[in-house]
């Protein structure tokens, strides 16, 4: 089964997300560097786990982008900062969902949904939202706890 | 170790143009030096291990710890909202989670 399907019919053309392909999160240049780091007790994170926490603009759920449908070098790049570039972090859906389940959660829904490039040239698009991991549940407090569980 | 965090903090003003938006404010920065000061006051070998800036505005301290063999982790988010968050992971995980409203005066 593929990581979007248990929605049912969905009004897209764009393939659901496969357990094993490979997501990208974007990460601002500067995002989650230490201000303070005690590189005598621990090597220094490459990113802080805090830049997985849905941000004001995961409303939809936690953004992702599609290697499958998107190089690395546009996926670094969005239309709406076009000055900007950002990191990527890479993840797999079958681990998300994995951890998801540790925690209760028996299922997570990676739903296509077009960014500013895929608005450009159409379908496949190569963004997708993860359902669960959303905004509007994270300052839920009551819900908040499990989105935390999933994101550590 | 605890000077070299409260300097990072204070530090912030400095550095704010390399802190992605939204930068920890005033209030925020303020109540995460004087809640470390107090830490420090009551257990001066707890150091903090980590300080990153939250990413909707704040600042996240982290201690780790280790406790019968598997790695403890606490965080203390310090946010905008003025809000306190302490959540405690183990081996990964969040095992208790605290919210506090409104920063101590």
């Amino acid at each position: 089964m593929s990581a979007g399907e248990e929605d049912g019919a969905s009004s897209t053309k764009t393939p659901t997300v496969d357990p094993d392909e490979i997501l990208v999160r974007q990460i601002k240049v500067g995002g989650g560097r230490p201000l303070f780091f005690d590189e005598t007790r621990a090597a220094p994170p490459f990113v802080d786990r805090s830049l997985f926490l849905p941000s004001p603009n995961d409303v939809d759920g936690l953004s992702l982008i599609r290697l499958r449908y998107r190089s690395e070098v546009w996926a670094a790049f969005r239309s709406n900062t076009p000055d900007q570039r950002y990191r990527l972090a890479r993840l797999l859906p079958s681990a998300l969902i994995e951890c998801a389940r540790s925690v209760g959660i028996e299922w997570l829904h990676f739903n296509p949904s077009p960014d500013g490039l895929d608005r450009q040239h159409g379908e496949p698009w190569a963004h997708c939202n993860v359902q669960e991991i959303n905004r509007k549940d994270y300052e839920n407090k009551s819900d908040r706890t499990a989105k935390d569980r999933i994101l550590a | 170790m605890w000077d070299q965090c409260i300097d990072a903090l204070l530090g912030i003003w400095n550095t704010s143009g390399s802190i992605p938006e939204p930068a920890p404010s005033n209030a925020t920065i303020d109540a995460a030096i004087r809640i470390l000061r107090e830490m420090r006051r009551i257990d001066p070998t707890n150091t903090p291990i980590c300080i990153v800036p939250a990413p909707d505005g704040g600042i996240i301290v982290e201690w780790r710890n280790d406790l019968n063999g598997t790695e403890s982790i606490q965080t203390v988010a310090f946010l905008n909202d003025g809000t306190i968050e302490i959540v405690t992971y183990r081996d990964g995980f969040a095992e208790s989670r605290t919210l506090e409203e409104g920063f101590p005066t």
